[in-house]
């Protein structure tokens, strides 16, 4: 992958809003969360790394924990998003958006001239 | 049934190696780590992956250990926590604990030696004054119980002496239960 640092700093900023993305509307457990995101090509490449970082949103209070039962095994951990981790999300996904415009215009106009 | 066995030492190579990896984690942490990495493991086999390299593909996909605890450290400060006891305040406690043992066989020996103590003591910051005392007291509180119960109450020397025995022991093990390092300004 060319410039592969950049990506991995991106990859590292842009995956927790990711995270709180999949949380809005239902809670997930951590290895059903870990499934839909290593599905998305690119994304995340190292599946391990995800609960560090679910532990870091909880401590900062943007998504909460219950744990259930479940049918097949140990029980889950479900994670669910706070209103501080929807209103996270809803920030970056505005300046996200601006910044894709931006770096798209340019990269654009690169090309053509 | 050997198929087993063989994903069994693989998943155990593995969380042994993450929890080796995490030791330098808070305790807290490290074990919500290892318990949700555990977790995750057992749900892949629950939900098929059963042959050896079913369980090698998840491991891999799960990263190397060390990746893994990087991302639970990203922007922590690693703080190295100073041990309660130093060497220098275990030979403090074990003069204490141990010299007046020495009196039958030379009285300067223990004397000097219990006195080396506590100048040890009282110059260690382990202790709060209080604790400080209690771990001065420890030798002359047992022979004061040795002389009670041989006084007042006739006990035989035995006892007397393992009465004395019980009461320093008891206290020099409240006291290195006791130690503290002092808190840390930063």
């Amino acid at each position: 992958m060319v410039a592969e640092k950049v990506f991995t700093q991106l990859r590292r900023g842009t995956l927790e809003f990711c995270v709180l993305a999949l949380l809005q509307g239902e809670p997930r457990y951590g290895f059903e969360l870990v499934k839909a995101l290593g599905e998305v090509d690119g994304l995340v490449t190292t599946e391990g790394t995800i609960y560090p970082l679910l532990a870091r949103l909880r401590r900062e209070g943007l998504v909460e924990t219950s744990w259930q039962e479940s049918g097949s095994g140990p029980p889950r951990r479900y994670y669910t998003s706070t209103p501080e981790g929807s209103q996270a999300l809803a920030a970056f996904t505005a300046d996200w958006q601006r910044f894709c415009t931006s770096v798209d215009k340019i990269l654009q106009s690169g090309r053509r001239g | 049934m050997n198929m087993e066995l063989d994903s069994d030492r693989l998943v155990d190579a593995y969380l042994n190696e993450l929890a080796t990896e995490a030791a330098a984690l808070p305790a807290g942490r490290r074990d919500e780590l290892l318990d949700d990495v555990k977790a995750h493991i057992a749900e892949a086999r629950a939900a098929g992956a059963t042959s050896e390299d079913e369980i090698r593909e998840i491991l891999q996909r799960l990263g190397r250990p060390s990746e893994i605890v990087a991302a639970a450290t990203d922007g922590l400060v690693e703080v190295e926590v100073p041990p309660r006891l130093r060497p220098w305040d275990f030979v403090a406690v074990g003069l204490l604990l141990l010299a007046p043992y020495l009196l039958s066989f030379s009285v300067i020996v223990a004397v000097v030696g219990w006195v080396i103590g506590l100048g040890m003591l009282w110059s260690s910051n382990r202790w709060t004054t209080l604790w400080k005392l209690i771990g001065t007291l420890s030798w002359p509180l047992g022979y004061a119980v040795a002389l009670a119960l041989d006084t007042f109450f006739q006990a035989p020397i035995g006892i007397s002496l393992a009465a004395d025995a019980l009461v320093s022991i008891a206290l020099t093990a409240a006291l290195v239960l006791n130690a503290r390092p002092p808190r840390q300004t930063s």
